[in-house]
């Protein structure tokens, strides 16, 4: 909305500068004799129809002001119609009022000018019926002597709506009633029309941008979720790595080489991770056996590993990294809050008709870990490639370990 | 010459820095430890003059180690990236290192270090009591602060707790105001009542008040009533 003024402005001068024009041909093709014949009235014509366009486009310039500070757009629909009603009757009472009273002073009226053209007829008139300086207009409707006189001061009148009071003066009388609320009606079906372009150009754009807003919300939040279960290597562990792997190279190089090779190898995998939606067990426990050395270099001997891998799963597909997370999670929480460390505990194996994946590890279960991203994003993870047929829980077991298991089915 | 104590879970990590602190031939490593309890008991039985802490250790935090310090030594923070860290860090203009250590700017933690302890050594004093330029470690949920106690206006008692009034902040820590008078310097400190000790530096204004108590004024804005018996004393320290 505050962008585009000058496309509002292209808009005002269009719409109104249309609304002109069409009322100037409709005077140019159907009432042609009476307004272009005449320069006067061509003139009037001209100069009226241009204090209309300012004082319309004016009206509706300040309404869209005033609508705009109160912020309409966000009141609920029953406002919405009352601001509407009102904010036409008031924009139409203006446009046309101010129209109306420039144009008298200005001497610019049509109105003006028809009622003294008028009253030059009734002069005409009567002098044509031999009225003049006679008091005809003193006539008696009751007395049929008077009846001619009568009905001729009625004619002029009727005619021109020009005719003689008691005191022979010249007085005035509309004698089209109707044209006064014709017009002001025209005015507000004018005014209400522009209101209504207005709201629902304003609907419109505000559903578009809302649209617009909640597309890029949904792809921001979906970016940043792959993004960050992409670089699911936590930088506090590669650069307790790096340091530890700085102090080896003093006290034993050959590890120190290996510790590279290890963390070169989990760095790489972790790139790979968006390019395929599953890894055999085998490729994963590799990273993972990596990952655990490396981790072993760090604790020393306050971290033990047992892996229990049953040979026929290794072909089995996982999502990858997911098992990374899930060890990795089991030393955050587990191994690297207790002073004397403790064991992590790998078992895979087939179960019925599932496949089941479990990481223990010494420790007590953290209520609040549970909803942890790690937690949440192995969950949303596997949700999404097994259509809900999957399990995955974390609780506490027996012998002061926490086990998280995944389940899922041996083919899906 | 600047002693040391390290305070690192990883022995490799405690290794790396100290063959890093060898390139200082004023530094002497004389301790070290691998968690917050071995910690407390090297810094209190060693009493150095830095330690280089890291954050996350088990069992307890290496900010919470130093809450239980009576009197906290100059620290380094050392640790790995950690946002979190990085952040109480920042906020609280605390000095850390991150692992691994640039040695320049471990070169320019410890010239840091050894200027404050110029100005400090001066005060030095005897151990037992904290003098004004000792300073505390407070945390209270996310923030934290070395506080001088020169810089304390008032202990308030809270049950076992005592708040700690500085600047525009009032943190709680594990300590009852008993414990905190027998160690604070009583030329500075004075016990007004059951509840408070303020600091003498602190007092803006002093008035008399009911019973031939008074009430003072500090200059945090706090009104402090000090009790008939705590008052004679009171006006005996001050006409000396």
């Amino acid at each position: 909305m505050q962008k585009t003024p000058i496309r509002y402005w292209i808009c005002q001068v269009l719409g109104w500068g249309g609304w002109t024009l069409l009322n100037l041909s409709f005077f140019y093709f159907f009432l042609q004799d009476v307004y272009w014949k005449s320069g006067q009235r061509k003139n009037l014509l001209f100069a009226i129809l241009f204090i209309q366009f300012c004082w319309y486009l004016g009206a509706t310039h300040i309404l869209r002001m005033v609508l705009k500070k109160i912020g309409w757009i966000k009141f609920p629909t029953n406002k919405v119609i009352v601001l509407f009603v009102v904010g036409v009757m008031l924009t139409g009472l203006v446009a046309y009022y101010g129209a109306k009273s420039t144009a008298l002073i200005t001497g610019t009226s049509l109105v003006q000018y028809e009622k003294k053209q008028d009253l030059k007829t009734a002069i005409a008139q009567e002098k044509t019926l031999g009225l003049e300086n006679t008091p005809y207009y003193l006539a008696d409707k009751n007395n049929p002597k008077d009846s001619l006189n009568y009905s001729s001061a009625q004619n002029i009148k009727k005619n021109t709506g020009w005719y003689r009071d008691n005191s022979g003066a010249w007085q005035y009388e509309e004698q089209h009633r109707g044209r006064f609320w014709w017009d002001i009606i025209f005015t507000f079906i004018l005014i209400a029309l522009w209101l209504l372009i207005y709201m629902i150009w304003h609907y419109l754009e505000r559903n578009r941008k809302d649209e617009l807003d909640r597309l890029t919300l949904e792809k921001t939040v979906k970016d940043l979720e792959l993004k960050t279960i992409k670089s699911h290597i936590n930088p506090h562990f590669i650069f307790n790595s790096l340091n530890s792997i700085r102090a080896l190279v003093d006290e034993n190089p050959k590890r120190a080489r290996t510790a590279i090779t290890e963390l070169s190898n989990i760095l790489r995998s972790s790139l790979q991770v968006e390019k395929m939606e599953t890894v055999p067990l085998s490729k994963e426990l590799d990273i993972v056996k990596d990952y655990l050395a490396l981790e072993q270099m760090r604790f020393e001997e306050r971290l033990k590993v047992e892996m229990d891998i049953d040979e026929d799963t290794l072909r089995q597909a996982v999502p990858p990294m997911m098992l990374q997370t899930l060890v990795e999670n089991a030393i955050k929480h587990g191994i690297s809050k207790r002073i004397n460390g403790g064991t992590i505990r790998i078992i895979s194996r087939f179960n019925d008709k599932d496949f089941e994946l479990i990481v223990q590890n010494s420790g007590n279960l953290e209520t609040k870990s549970q909803d942890g991203f790690g937690f949440k994003s192995t969950r949303d993870r596997l949700k999404f490639l097994c259509n809900g047929h999957a399990y995955f829980k974390v609780e506490e077991i027996e012998g002061s370990k926490v086990q998280s298991k995944i389940v899922m089915p041996v083919e899906y | 010459m600047l002693k040391v104590i390290l305070i690192d879970d990883e022995r490799l990590a405690r290794s790396e820095l100290k063959r890093m602190l060898q390139e200082f031939p004023d530094v002497e490593v004389i301790g070290e430890a691998a968690n917050a309890n071995e910690g407390i008991e090297k810094i209190e039985s060693l009493n150095p003059d830095l330690i280089f802490l890291d954050i996350q250790m088990p069992g307890k935090t290496g900010f919470d180690m130093l809450t239980e310090l009576e009197k906290a030594p100059h620290v380094i923070f050392v640790t790995a990236y950690d946002e979190y860290a990085i952040k109480a860090f920042d906020v609280n203009a605390l000095d850390y290192l991150m692992k691994p250590v640039e040695p320049k700017r471990l070169a320019d933690a410890l010239t840091k270090v050894r200027q404050k302890d110029e100005e400090e050594l001066m005060s030095y004093n005897n151990r037992g009591i904290l003098s004004e330029n000792d300073q505390v470690f407070v945390k209270d949920g996310e923030r934290c602060w070395f506080v001088k106690l020169s810089e304390v206006r008032l202990f308030e008692s809270v049950g076992n707790y005592a708040k700690v009034f500085f600047g525009n902040n009032k943190p709680l820590i594990l300590k009852s105001l008993n414990a905190l008078e027998e160690r604070l310097d009583e030329k500075s400190f004075f016990r007004a009542n059951r509840k408070h000790i303020i600091n003498l530096r602190m007092i803006e204004k002093i008035e008399p008040y009911f019973n031939g108590g008074l009430l003072l004024d500090l200059t945090g804005g706090e009104k402090i009533e000090v009790s008939r018996r705590q008052a004679v004393k009171f006006k005996e320290m001050m006409s000396l």
